[in-house]
């Protein structure tokens, strides 16, 4: 997997890089709009991870030039500005995901594999039915089994069962669940999802032998069916 | 400096106005003054006609010309002329003071140049009046105009005295008035330079009488006033900025410096945790001065949309109800069905989240928290009450300012700014916050929104 990131500050560009590749993932980085342009012309990278504020072209402009030239490639947008419109502005300039500096890295790290499994499906016919292990959720029906059984769920716990098997194997955070979940764009104090959380792995684990929804300490959740 | 200042400029312009009305009030009373006097004279000389023709007409010329020697007799010659022009057109008698020109043009009344003989000789102006008689011969009368001349002369000098002598008090009392105005003015002025100078907002404008300078000066001072309370928030902010911000920095910086001394990778980790936790801390301070800063300043764009209020809170509680739960809590919501006002999603969930996460924090186990809203004439009313320890009706104000904690050790966790937050989004959407009693034992609050 090959990563461009464009970044104009030489030190968190360098910082992003080595979090990156303890994962795994190669990376390149360009620290201007124009070098990004250019780097992206010359090979063909699995996901982009563009700073809004650069000199030179900017990061929605390079974004939007790259889309209107008809590239593909998932794109995650960095910015220090954090409102709706900045995200609206964000996404509509063609990119599929949106954080926040700060940020957390195993918040980066959640959300850029989300979008390349997001990539991955991207031509797959849309689900009916997500199985993770022996649980099944049937979207056409609305239910929810697992081993057979049925587990009944409120709509919200519905929701939130479907995203966490939508993205089964990665690590969703917190910020993630409020965003997608609850429409929410900001963190409360409370630990509103943690405790959604707890409700629904009583649901779907507390009378089975192997759980599947396991907490990822400092980072958030995974639903995964072996270990 | 200008001499022509604002007052003077307007002093001025009043006397260009009071001169112009005074020369077109004068004008008229000139014209229908002498108008009055013409008619007066020429009424004269009509009756002089009147009594002429009656005595022709019954003593014949003889009695024509006794009747005009009695009535100089009477009046004295010196103002009057009198002449008796015969059917062929030769003059047949020529009596008074005035003597005409040997030919009188025109007819009826008009002007015409005289001569005066006698005791003060010289040109006059005289009103003629020429009829004809029955049988031919022809009369003229005429008067000399020179009183009625004099009396309009001695009117136009009273009127320049009198207009020069007001137009000059006036012009004085209007600079005396000017210099008094600039000088209040000026002291405005110069409060305004002593401020700027010295940054010092605690002067006043002395307040004198109850004129409109008065009410700019309470206006001004009031204005003062504010300003002043302002900049000692701010200062009142930074203080606690530095408060909030410094500790979490000075604590952090003291555990890395530890760290690296005492190099030893096993409580490294621990560390590290710990720096996180406290970045996490200021991260979420940092972000709620910045949206307060913004949604204070009018920065803040507002993505207001027609939101539906009764759903929108119906998942709130929701949202926090497992939390309550879990803390052994009630959270119950009474909500009106069918609410709606105009508003962003995002803040109004924000302010909400905020309420809900102080009254979380505060109501003890076995508690109650009651999330109620309903329709208020124009408004929409929205009540979260709690069981809890309440608040003090002296922190029921203070608590929605900036870094203000009920809890004045600072052991709970917080940033002091989630009230102020709350006021803040709630006010942008033109609506009011307030904190009060709650009939279940703890505090209130009480958000008032435009319903949409």
């Amino acid at each position: 997997m090959k990563f461009l990131v464009v970044e104009d500050d030489a030190a968190a560009a360098d910082s992003l890089k080595k979090g990156l590749s303890g994962f795994g993932y190669e990376v390149d980085v360009a620290l201007d709009g124009d070098q990004g342009l250019q780097m992206v012309r010359s090979r063909d990278y699995d996901l982009w991870v563009i700073d809004v504020m650069l000199p030179g072209v900017d990061g929605l402009s390079m974004l939007k030039s790259l889309r209107e030239g008809g590239r593909h490639t998932p794109a995650l947008i960095l910015s220090a500005r954090g409102e709706v419109d900045d995200r609206v502005a964000g996404l509509r300039a063609g990119g599929d995901d949106y954080i926040v500096k700060p940020y957390a890295f195993s918040e980066l790290q959640a959300r850029i594999e989300a979008l390349l499994r997001r990539a991955r499906a991207f031509d797959a016919a849309p689900e009916t039915v997500l199985e993770v292990g022996d649980l099944r959720m049937d979207l056409l029906k609305r239910a929810v089994t697992r081993a057979g059984q049925e587990i009944f769920l409120k709509p919200r716990e519905f929701r939130l069962l479907e995203f966490l098997m939508r993205h089964a194997g990665q690590v969703v955070t917190r910020t993630m669940l409020l965003e997608n979940v609850w429409d929410l764009y900001f963190d409360p104090q409370t630990n509103v999802v943690d405790v959604h959380i707890s409700r629904l792995r009583f649901k779907i684990d507390k009378y089975f032998e192997s759980p599947l929804l396991h907490t990822v300490r400092g980072s958030g959740y995974v639903l995964r069916a072996h270990g | 400096m200008n001499v022509l200042t604002a007052p003077v400029r307007l002093v001025l312009g009043f006397l260009a106005l009071y001169i112009l009305a005074s020369v077109l009030i004068f004008g008229y009373l000139y014209s229908q003054l002498s108008a009055a006097l013409i008619t007066q004279i020429d009424k004269a000389l009509l009756d002089q006609q009147r009594l002429l023709v009656m005595r022709y007409h019954d003593y014949g010329r003889a009695g024509l010309r006794r009747a005009i020697e009695n009535q100089i007799a009477s009046r004295g010659r010196g103002e009057w002329a009198y002449r008796i022009v015969d059917a062929e057109g030769k003059v047949a008698f020529e009596a008074g003071g005035l003597v005409l020109p040997q030919t009188v043009p025109g007819k009826g009344v008009r002007d015409v140049e005289v001569d005066r003989v006698g005791p003060s000789p010289g040109k006059r102006r005289a009103r003629v009046l020429s009829f004809a008689l029955p049988g031919g011969p022809k009369v003229f009368i005429g008067i000399d105009t020179r009183q009625a001349g004099e009396l309009m002369q001695g009117f136009r000098h009273a009127f320049m005295r009198t207009g020069i002598l007001v137009v000059l008090l006036g012009a004085a009392a209007s600079l005396w008035f000017a210099r008094r105005f600039q000088g209040r003015i000026e002291a405005f002025s110069q409060l305004a330079r002593r401020i700027v100078k010295s940054g010092d907002l605690s002067s006043r404008m002395p307040v004198q009488g109850n004129d409109e300078f008065a009410t700019l000066a309470l206006n001004v001072n009031a204005m003062l006033e504010r300003i002043e309370r302002l900049v000692q928030g701010i200062r009142q902010v930074s203080d606690n900025i530095a408060h909030d911000l410094r500790s979490p920095l000075t604590r952090l910086r003291a555990d890395v410096e530890v760290a690296l001394q005492q190099n030893d990778p096993a409580t490294d980790r621990a560390t590290l945790e710990r720096v996180l936790s406290e970045l996490g801390g200021m991260q979420t301070i940092f972000n709620s001065l910045l949206s307060l800063g913004q949604a204070e300043a009018g920065g803040m764009r507002l993505k207001r949309k027609r939101l539906d209020l009764s759903a929108f809170l119906a998942e709130m509680v929701d949202l926090y109800s497992p939390s309550a739960e879990e803390r052994e809590l009630e959270l119950a919501g009474e909500i009106a069905p069918g609410l709606a006002v105009f508003g962003d999603r995002q803040l109004l969930a924000q302010a909400l989240s905020n309420l809900l996460d102080n009254a979380l924090k505060y109501v003890p186990a076995g508690g109650t928290i009651l999330l109620r809203a309903a329709r208020a004439g124009s408004a929409v009313e929205i009540l979260l009450e709690d069981s809890g320890p309440g608040i003090a009706p002296e922190m029921r104000e203070k608590i929605f300012e900036r870094f203000t904690r009920i809890d004045p050790s600072r052991t709970l966790p917080g940033t002091g700014l989630g009230l102020a937050l709350v006021k803040a989004f709630v006010e942008l959407h033109g609506g009011s916050v307030r904190a009060a009693e709650s009939a279940l034992g703890g505090a209130a609050f009480k958000v008032e929104l435009p319903a949409a």
